[in-house]
């Protein structure tokens, strides 16, 4: 018998799709995430009852640099509204997430999986709800002052992604994840001026303050500052009503992010003080 | 004594099209008084005069009865006459073929150390209310309108 029973995941990786899903593990995980979420972040999530019984595109803003609490939160609301056992939720990271040692693996059994080419195709097709943040890291490290902007960067894959598989886009927008660590800069040109856009598709380097690193160029998973996080899911868009068979995808775009930018304000205007909520 | 806080959008329509949205208070309170109450009392057939405008911050309602005035063919303005002192000013520049519009709000709180500090924790306050007014009023002109 072994005298220390070492974590499963530390003696073999996790698969990376939705077959490392791991309910049990969820189910074991949700209450130590919910007693952060409720006493640390003092956490509100509302708007799950706009969720249409199919599988469906959740498209989120990205906040917290490395950490994304409001991420977990949202996961942790998820998994306590729809069940474990209900419709999975399945969401897109980058790989220096879902690659990382422990937290990777932990991230693959909460759901997490590698973003990348037709993976999300995949995902819907089986019937799960997937969650992406078009922002990526530039939108989770944007500057402290931008953080109640939606920044997704011009991208509009997530768009011809809901368009060809057929599944709404339900927007979420966070407040409070930006709280987290204190960014003072938008970090791209330093980004690309040091290569990293194209060696490690990091595309955001800006200096940043978090605990226990201090200052910092980029950021680390670090402790987050106790901010009141705030979550709200809106109503679904049906871009084939809206747009059509063939979108003008620059109207499109401007469309949803204007939703999301108007509920995002909205979000961020029931916060009396930064931090403290 | 008294805070001021001034905040602009562009807004991608031209501005006689944004004027008329703005300068129209049954039609701009509604818009971006979406955060709070707001109630048409003794008013002209443009809708000018007495209004009651609120918002809800948490545990308290900030606003009042206020009179609701043009200045001029692009401005909206109100003072309050009852309730938290205060004013506020829209305006509506042109900005290229776009428009920006501005809000200007002036806030006086009684008291004097801590109606200082109230006023300066209220800024903050005014600055997300003002912008998520601003963005609903972005988004209903150029989606909605």
């Amino acid at each position: 018998m072994a005298l220390v029973k070492l974590p499963s995941f530390l003696g073999q990786r996790t698969p990376d799709g939705l077959e490392g899903r791991d309910p049990e593990f969820i189910r074991r995980m949700l209450p130590r995430v919910w007693l952060a979420a409720q006493l640390y972040f003092r956490a509100e999530v509302e708007g799950f009852e706009n969720v249409p019984d199919e599988p469906v595109l959740f498209v989120g803003n990205h906040s917290g640099g490395a950490s994304i609490p409001d991420s977990f939160v949202f996961n942790l609301a998820y998994h306590t509204y729809f069940t474990v056992e209900g419709r999975p939720l399945i969401g897109l990271a980058h790989e220096i997430i879902t690659k990382s040692p422990i937290i990777g693996d932990f991230a693959r059994k909460f759901g997490i999986v590698t973003a990348g080419p037709g993976k999300a195709s995949e995902l819907l097709a089986e019937g799960v709800n997937v969650l992406v943040y078009p922002g990526g890291d530039v939108e989770a490290l944007r500057a402290t002052r931008d953080r109640h902007t939606i920044m997704f960067d011009g991208r509009k894959g997530f768009l011809k992604l809901a368009h060809a598989n057929r599944v709404k886009i339900v927007p979420v927008v966070a407040t409070g994840g930006q709280e987290t660590l204190f960014i003072f800069n938008d970090g791209r040109a330093l980004a690309k001026t040091l290569g990293f856009d194209r060696l490690l598709r990091v595309k955001s380097l800006p200096i940043t303050f978090s605990l226990p690193w201090g200052f910092l160029p980029g950021g680390l998973p670090n402790i987050p500052f106790p901010a009141k996080i705030r979550i709200q899911v809106l109503p679904p868009i049906d871009l084939h009503d809206l747009f059509g068979d063939e979108p003008d995808w620059d109207k499109a775009y401007d469309f949803v992010v204007s939703v999301m930018q108007v509920a995002l304000s909205k979000l961020a205007a029931k916060q009396t003080m930064p931090v403290l909520g | 004594m008294g805070t001021t806080v001034q905040r602009s959008i562009i807004v991608r329509r031209p501005a006689d099209e944004v004027a008329a949205i703005v300068t129209d208070p049954r039609v701009v309170l509604p818009v971006i008084g979406g955060l709070g109450r707001f109630q048409e009392l003794t008013t002209d057939a443009e809708g000018l005069g007495e209004w009651d405008v609120f918002l809800d911050i948490g545990s308290v309602h900030v606003g009042g009865r206020v009179v609701v005035e043009r200045p001029g063919p692009r401005q909206l303005a109100w003072h309050a006459i009852r309730g938290t002192r205060h004013q506020l000013e829209l305006t509506v520049h042109e900005h290229g073929a776009d428009t920006q519009v501005t809000i200007a709000m002036s806030l006086q709180l009684a008291g004097l150390v801590l109606g200082r500090v109230a006023e300066t924790l209220a800024r903050g306050i005014m600055v997300r209310h003002i912008d998520a007014g601003l963005q609903q009023l972005r988004h209903h002109v150029e989606f909605e309108g």
